[in-house]
């Protein structure tokens, strides 16, 4: 169980978190939906539940694991919100306010309705079954013909309201996709139970042949519980990935004008109100910086991987971090004014252009469909010129026992199975098609920072003396500075532990520009030109590294001992080191990749020659429209190519809404995770490998599966059709082919390996990287970014 | 065999029964979190203030 963070939660208390979150059950009782942090254990259940033992002024506390999140209702006049908060967080469970969305009623009641008609289909179709035995062994025992009529006509009543109610749904489906000329996979289905209820009612009426309302009760009943099935694995996905930007705070540090500083939440904040951003946090709004100097990191934001130096009168934007020191900031814009804002409309704008392609995706099992008709046509059209009066019969036969598993359970069952041992991986999918669409080779759109590279400063090279490492490591270890930290990383790394101490560390401060101090007898400056070496003291060789290491997109940084330089640092956003491999992988499965970045197009085209990206499609200097529009744009060499976004920025948000299938990187901005079908749970790229392998696998299960069925139904179609088995025989074997299909989608190889393994390749890649450090070699290793 | 004639009806009018008290359950929510009420019921009530006599 975590400590207590020390967090106030005063912006519980706010007006606007109150009418955002909280609603009024009585005069004095309110209640509250928090979402938790760090629900791990059984226990959990109990310990949250007997808070109102622990707070008196909580009168019932509910706890849900499978939303993760704790309804409290409390008196609001013994104790304010953020009270019962402190309490929650010193228990281990830190709180976070929970978006009352619609999108959860929503959600609720489309659970419930699936369920209702599930219940329906199932009650319906069990008693036809049964109607369906007796008449079975009528016909084999003898049964008066009064009888036999009797049941057929329950039958057929029981087939109209399974048809009426539970199986509306895929009419309305169907209809809806031929008004909108984007016919689905419903369309099929509505004409086989139309076409089965037609033939089935005349059949009843003149007493003779067939009556299929047991096989299409079953048909309902299956394809209901295997969409329901997929349903569920993509909701689960979803509500895991709104988890993760659900723990994010959405609040700010507002000064009023007295001086003092209050916590509310974000949507209280208005424009020209004061708020204060301490290093390392996020800057909540948009605004102009009216106090303080620090080094904001815009890479989520716009690509760049080079912090930027802010000051008073700079502008900064929402998503921005805070690196070094405290800014004061005036908010310029907030919601739909604000940048965020802007994207996000952006981002719808993107979504609905990409509907129609969603639908066209499904072409595996239309093309199913299509034999199904084919071979129907073929059999009547066979019967009809044998001069069987029995052709319409045989006909629909071969049509109603080739649809129900197959189509009802083939692809949801092996989709489901897919996407909930690739959520066990780490691998989190929204949508219920995405895997079909991953499952062949397309155009892969990679983002750079944050996505090719780590995005974030690491040393890429230290040249000359190394002997260097250990005192630049002390004295840069009691700054927060990311360059200092990365310093210090990198000296642990190398040297096993950055030894020394402070002890030894006779004197260090921090100065614009770098820190100076003495260690083990020498006076120390590590820092930027400017700082180290002042006016043109610089000799050649260094000035010409430091030149060359920054065209490659890197930072210089320089040590001098006693006033002569002896070592250069360089810093840069590094490439991941499964990057080439994870490439070169996909490459060879059929992939074309190409990179979509913010950043500067010099860097770019560097990393992308590192990468082996052809220049043509390593394009830098991108806006989040500039994406959008390229990500959507149709190669007229390959029309059909799904088009792949795979980024972590919020100016990738929108591109991921815009391509067929967007994915996020582990880390990525909230607005990322809102947008994308896949996140990918975890560090580096091997995860975008182990999505698009376990994609194909999953697609191979599904045609298995469908191929199988298919075989298996029309030999006991040919079988029953030629009276080499009964009728009776063919009911009891039946249930057999769903069996087979369960079995098969179970025991599919999709997402089943460990997770590739990347280890063996990073290990070597860093330490021939470390062996290619020769001085004056800079940064060959670098990336900028 | 006229006993059918009584008999499936009953039988029928039986699931519908026990369809409906299964819509009932959907519709209150009771198959919407499968997890915590599983948990909930093996913890003990909270003890009475007063020990029973």
């Amino acid at each position: 169980m975590r400590a207590d963070s020390g967090e106030t939660f005063e912006e519980f208390d706010d007006p606007v978190f109150e009418q955002l979150h909280v609603r009024p059950l009585g005069e004095r009782t309110r209640r509250v939906e928090l979402a938790i942090e760090g629900l791990h254990c059984r226990a959990c259940v109990w310990l949250l539940e007997q808070l109102p033992r622990l707070e008196p002024s909580v009168l019932e506390s509910r706890l849900s694991l499978h939303r993760s999140s704790l309804t409290v209702i409390w008196d609001r006049t013994a104790a304010p919100l953020s009270r019962i908060a402190r309490t929650l967080d010193r228990l281990g469970y830190r709180p976070h306010p929970r978006e009352a969305s619609a999108d959860d009623e929503a959600e609720r009641l489309e659970n419930r309705r699936r369920l209702t008609d599930i219940a329906v289909a199932a009650a319906v179709s069990g008693n036809l079954m049964l109607i369906a035995i007796a008449l079975y062994a009528g016909w084999w025992q003898g049964m008066d013909a009064y009888v036999t009529h009797y049941f057929r006509w329950i039958s057929a009543g029981l087939g109209a309201v399974a048809l009426a109610w539970p199986g509306r749904t895929f009419f309305r489906q169907a209809w809806l996709g031929v008004r909108m000329r984007v016919p689905n996979m419903d369309l099929p289905i509505a004409v086989g139970l139309g076409l089965g209820t037609i033939v089935g009612l005349i059949n009843a009426i003149r007493g003779a042949g067939e009556i299929y309302f047991d096989s299409l009760g079953m048909l309902v009943f299956l394809l209901l519980v295997g969409r329901w099935i997929q349903y569920r694995q993509t909701r689960s996905a979803a509500r895991h990935i709104r988890q993760l930007y659900e723990i994010t705070p959405r609040r700010a540090r507002r000064l009023s004008d007295d001086g003092s500083v209050r916590w509310v939440p974000v949507a209280a904040l208005a424009v020209g109100d004061r708020i204060r951003v301490l290093a390392a946090e996020t800057v909540p709004a948009d605004g102009i910086v009216r106090a303080g100097t620090s080094t904001t990191d815009r890479s989520l934001l716009t690509g760049e991987a080079t912090p930027v130096a802010t000051a008073i009168g700079d502008e900064v934007l929402g998503g921005m971090n805070n690196l070094e020191g405290p800014l004061d900031i005036e908010v310029t814009a907030i919601g739909d004014q604000s940048r965020l804002g802007k994207l996000i409309d952006l981002i719808e704008d993107a979504a609905l252009r990409r509907t129609p392609i969603v639908q066209q995706a499904d072409a595996l099992g239309g093309w199913f469909v299509v034999g199904i008709v084919v071979a129907t046509a073929a059999t009547a059209l066979g019967w009809y010129l044998a001069g069987s009066p029995a052709y319409l019969d045989h006909a629909i036969a071969l049509a109603i026992v080739a649809c129900p598993c197959a189509l009802g359970l083939a692809t949801p069952l092996a989709i489901a199975v897919a996407i909930g041992r690739a959520a066990r991986q780490g691998l989190l999918v929204k949508g219920g098609d995405t895997l079909e669409r991953l499952a062949r080779p397309g155009i892969l759109w990679l983002d750079k920072t944050g996505t090719l590279t780590e995005g974030r400063a690491r040393v890429v090279s230290w040249v000359g003396d190394r002997s260097t490492i250990d005192a630049v490591a002390t004295l840069e270890r009691g700054s927060a500075h990311p360059i200092a930290r990365a310093i210090v990383a990198y000296a642990e790394a190398h040297r096993g532990s950055a030894a020394s101490d402070a002890a030894s560390c006779e004197a260090h401060q921090a100065e614009t520009g770098g820190i100076s101090g003495r260690f083990a007898g020498s006076a120390y400056r590590v820092g930027n030109r400017a700082f180290v070496a002042p006016a043109d003291s610089l000799d050649e060789r260094w000035r010409r590294w430091t030149e060359r290491t920054a065209r490659h997109g890197a930072t210089p940084i320089l040590v001098a001992r006693d006033g002569k330089v002896v070592a250069g640092i360089a810093l840069g956003d590094a490439i991941r080191s499964d990057a080439d491999a994870v490439l070169r992988r996909l490459e060879r499965r059929g992939w074309r990749l190409g990179i979509l970045s913010g950043d500067h197009p010099q860097v770019v085209a560097h990393v992308a020659s590192r990468l082996g990206i052809p220049a043509e499609r390593a394009l830098g200097g991108l806006s989040p429209e500039a994406k959008v529009e390229r990500v959507a744009r149709i190669d007229p060499a390959a029309p059909d190519a799904v088009r792949v976004m795979v980024g972590d920025g919020m100016n990738d948000g929108a591109a991921l809404a815009a391509a067929d299938v967007g994915v996020s990187m582990h880390a990525g901005a909230e607005i990322s995770l809102e947008t994308a079908d896949v996140h990918l749970g975890r560090e580096g790229l091997a995860p975008l490998l182990d999505l698009l392998v376990g994609s194909g696998a999953t697609v191979r299960t599904i045609r298995i599966g469908l191929s199988v069925s298919l075989a298996y139904n029309l030999v006991a179609v040919a079988l029953a059709a030629s009276g080499l088995i009964n009728p009776l025989v063919a009911a009891a074997l039946m249930p057999a082919s769903s069996l087979t299909v369960l079995l098969l989608a179970v025991s599919g190889g999709a997402f089943r390996r460990r997770p590739t393994e990347t280890c063996p390749i990073a290990l070597r890649a860093s330490r021939t990287e470390d062996s290619t450090f020769v001085p004056f070699a800079p940064a060959g290793a670098s990336s900028g970014g | 065999m006229a006993v059918l004639f009584i008999a499936v009806p009953v039988a029928l009018v039986l699931a519908a029964g026990s369809l409906a008290a299964c819509v009932w359950c959907i519709r209150g929510g009771q198959y919407e979190d499968l997890e915590t009420p599983a948990i909930r019921m093996l913890f003990d009530d909270p003890r009475p203030k007063s020990p029973p006599t």
